[in-house]
């Protein structure tokens, strides 16, 4: 099997509209076996790719150009051609394991669909071929889990059956667009590790599609990079990584996380040399054995989310906190604001029991310590103004500034997180993502706050203006001697921000410290996992054709 | 890390066309029914018997009854009959419903169930039920086809808005209004109403829609205004007997529910998309 991708352009026209072209001139071919990495940021166009080979493009866009499989035009077959060619010669692995799968159709039954569209094969057949699917993607007890339904499954093992689906009718070609995205580092490593291992197995090949440099280089033998629908870069793994030609290639390697493993300590900190030292002072906070327990409104069992906690953080540095989903670093964060009372423990603000005071002592102490939320999009109302978005925390604060000074006073936070002071009449929808988590930013410091506690702050954004998010968080701790709690999954995001970190796992600290010493000397299994389970682009291959120790040596056919 | 779902839905089509339409056809009801207040071509209630079962454009741009009125005239006098008790009771329950929608989300808990429970309550009597209920205390009359509309329209307020109203909660900007010191009725007034407001308006030209079918039914049942006041609904209950002799009586008031009723629907759901923020349109 060869695919052999020449696309002119991707236009989309609307009816009274000029035509926008999406995508121009991106040209690729992928022989048999080979692996194929398209990485890029929202909107360059590559889920577009995956679109226009499957024939599967919305009305109003064409594609020009050709796609052959094996010397059939894919183009130009009608609808019910290309249905043969879906699933039985190109499978298709999707993001969300959740909405790919049908909710109401038991998993064993959604594999059997393929194969009893593209097989001569009966009902028993089919069900015997579904269950030794389940057992190749490694779903454990795959005999009782082919009559579960997918809610009845975890993330990765529902993503294992996405995969099982894509390879019932036997393709050639695996598409896969951002497969492992919405899934949890070590999880991550394990579908990548499996979708290596079957596509070596059975000769095929695979066409990636991922924001994260780390997936792509850690399975993909060649990279092509995009950029607002244009192919930048074209190239065999290493070298495009290694020795990047293009300008933006080598932007979006700058603009990965980096690990300050083989740096000296303290170099994390771009402006070290300006920053204000943070003084041996009494913490801003204080937790202390924080318990939170979820009742289950059936039973009487109640589950531990946050289990015995304590930590502190001094004025002017940052606490990461790293952990999977489900490890109770968000519950942690809303005890922390005292939005949720805990169980059991205690959160000492500047000294003071936040949930021993009254409510108005509360609001009172909250104006010391303000959130910066994941969703850009779902933290701001879309129906207010930037300039009232940002004002809000001034809210009950009688020392605030009123009228003329205040709109300066939004105007002057606008200017200090990197937009302008006009930007205050925009709404939030005229807003990218990044300019977006720089209005939440802006609300949260508009009021000096103390400590701010950000969960996930630059998870939902691309790689290049996370990094300016990151810069600008750092740059806040440092003009303002701001003390953050910075949560978030990506061990490499938290790594270089913060100054001291701890790993959680089910509810506990498993591993706390300095950065330095947490990340170059884990002592804690959970932690060593974590580090080896994260992709990265400075270590060779690891899943796929040609493994880890012949892949710095790897030639092309 | 759009998904494929996203990309293919990040370009639709946006039709205006609907909105125009629906906007026109409710505007020029609106219009007509102001007018009927001041002029008609003939009097509504102005009986010709040398002049009944006319054929349209033979007398009058809609012919005529049974008693020789001129049916286009009584249409207007109707459109202004109905659309007005449309409007009131479904004013009504909007400001009931909506109170108690976003109470139930913001508050929760208790309050929340019964709030929900009485819904179910009301929402089990049909309009029907409770204007015959309603006529039988007050007597039947422009107030009775309010109240009885109106209550039957507050269940539906109810579910609407406080479900909209839990899908706001659960945003982060709600939690950042909180962090922020605000209190729940202070957030529900600053952040949820204004979101849910789409939502409501467009629940509410359809409901008017409803309604106005609502009222043709009561007062195809005598329950609404008593004759000689003319509605559209006891214009198609009298047009019954001459349905052979004379189509245009029902089919004149026919068509103009239908017409009417299309046109709040073609509105609502125009508006919906217009009043999106993020469609590009200006709330």
């Amino acid at each position: 099997m060869t695919i052999t991708l020449d696309i002119r352009a991707i236009k989309l026209e609307r009816r009274r509209q000029a035509a926008t072209t999406l995508v121009e001139n991106v040209a690729f071919t992928i022989p048999t076996g080979a692996t194929l990495g398209i990485v890029g940021e929202s909107g360059s166009g590559k889920s577009l790719m995956a679109l226009a080979i499957m024939g599967l493009l919305p009305p109003e866009i064409t594609a020009e150009g050709r796609v052959v499989l094996d010397g059939v035009d894919l183009m130009r077959l009608g609808e019910r051609q290309l249905q043969d060619v879906r699933g039985a010669r190109i499978g298709m692995i999707f993001q969300e394991p959740m909405t790919a799968l049908n909710p109401a159709m038991r998993v064993g039954d959604q594999i059997a669909e393929g194969l009893l569209r593209h097989k001569r094969i009966g009902g028993a057949g089919a069900r015997a071929e579904a269950l030794r699917l389940l057992e190749r993607v490694r779903i454990p007890d795959a005999a009782r889990r082919i009559d579960a339904y997918p809610h009845e499954l975890s993330g990765g093992q529902r993503q294992r059956v996405g995969i099982a689906i894509a390879l019932a009718p036997g393709p050639s070609l695996l598409i896969a667009d951002e497969p492992t995205t919405a899934l949890d580092v070590t999880v991550q490593a394990e579908v990548l590790d499996l979708l290596g291992e079957l596509i070596a197995e059975l000769r095929m090949s695979l066409l990636l599609i991922s924001h994260d440099l780390g997936v792509i280089a850690s399975i993909s033998e060649r990279t092509l990079v995009m950029n607002a629908g244009k192919c930048v870069e074209e190239g065999e793994t290493e070298q495009v990584l290694r020795r990047p030609a293009d300008a933006y290639t080598r932007k979006l390697i700058a603009a990965m996380p980096h690990h300050a493993r083989d740096e000296k300590p303290g170099s994390a900190s771009p402006a070290a040399s300006t920053r204000i030292e943070p003084s041996p002072s009494n913490p801003v906070v204080e937790v202390q054995d924080i318990e939170s327990q979820y009742r289950h409104p059936a039973g009487q069992a109640a589950t531990k989310a946050v289990d015995g906690v304590s930590f502190s953080i001094a004025p002017g540095t940052i606490f990461g906190i790293v952990g999977e989903s489900g490890c109770g670093k968000s519950t942690l964060a809303r005890v922390i604001m005292g939005l949720n009372r805990p169980t059991r423990g205690r959160v000492l603000f500047e000294g003071e029991d936040i949930f021993a005071k009254s409510r108005g002592e509360l609001l009172r102490l909250r104006r010391g310590f303000q959130m910066v939320f994941q969703d850009p999009r779902g933290s701001l109302d879309p129906r207010q103004t930037v300039g009232s978005i940002v004002a809000e925390p001034l809210f009950l604060d009688p020392r605030a500034p009123r009228g003329r000074e205040r709109q300066a006073l939004i105007g002057e936070t606008l200017a200090s997180v990197g937009l302008r002071p006009e930007d205050s009449e925009r709404r939030p929808h005229e807003f990218s993502g990044g300019q977006r988590q720089r209005i939440a930013i802006a609300r949260a410091i508009i009021g000096r706050p103390k400590l701010i506690v950000a969960d996930e702050p630059v998870s939902a954004l691309d790689v290049s203006v996370q990094a300016q998010v990151l810069k600008l968080i750092v740059d806040l701790r440092d003009r303002y001697g701001l003390a953050f709690l910075f949560i978030s999954h990506s061990l490499a995001v938290v790594e270089m921000i913060s100054d001291r970190v701890g790993v959680m796992y089910r509810g506990s600290f498993v591993e706390t410290g300095a950065a330095s010493d947490v990340f170059n000397r884990p002592t804690h299994p959970y932690t060593k996992k974590l580090i080896d389970a994260e992709p990265r682009i400075d270590q060779p291959r690891r899943h796929g054709l040609a493994p880890r120790r012949e892949a710095v040596n790897f030639e092309p056919k | 890390m759009t998904s494929l779902e996203q990309t293919a839905r990040r370009f639709g089509p946006a039709p205006r066309a609907g909105l125009l339409l629906g906007a026109t056809i409710t505007g020029a009801f609106i219009a007509i029914a102001i007018l009927s207040q001041f002029w008609t071509p003939e009097l509504p209630t102005r009986m010709h018997i040398m002049n009944k079962l006319k054929p349209p454009l033979v007398s009058g741009l809609a012919g005529s009854d049974a008693f020789g009125r001129d049916i286009f005239s009584m249409l207007m006098v109707g459109a202004w009959n109905s659309l007005s008790i449309s409007f009131l009771s479904v004013l009504l329950g909007l400001l009931v419903g909506v109170a108690l929608g976003t109470a139930a989300a913001a508050v929760r808990g208790w309050l929340e169930e019964a709030i929900m429970r009485l819904a179910d309550i009301v929402f089990a009597f049909p309009a029907l039920i409770s204007a015959i209920m309603i006529a039988a205390l007050i007597g039947a009359g422009r107030l009775t086809a309010v109240l009885a509309i109106g209550v039957f329209a507050i269940p539906v307020f109810i579910r609407v808005s406080r479900g909209a109203a839990l899908k706001i909660w659960a945003l982060d900007f709600c939690v950042a209004a909180q962090t922020a010191g605000k209190g729940r009725w202070r957030i529900t007034v600053d952040h949820v109403l204004p979101n849910i407001a789409g939502t409501l308006i467009v629940q509410a030209t359809i409901q008017i829609g409803l309604a106005i079918l609502v009222e043709a039914g009561l007062s195809f049942l005598g329950l609404s205004l008593p004759p000689p006041a003319p509605s559209w609904g006891r214009m198609l209950s009298d047009s019954q007997t001459y349905l052979s002799q004379a189509p245009w009586m029902a089919i004149a008031p026919g068509v103009t529910i239908a017409i009417a009723v299309l046109g709040l629907n073609l509105l609502g759901d125009g508006l919906r998309d217009l009043l999106d923020p993020r469609s590009g349109g200006r709330a």
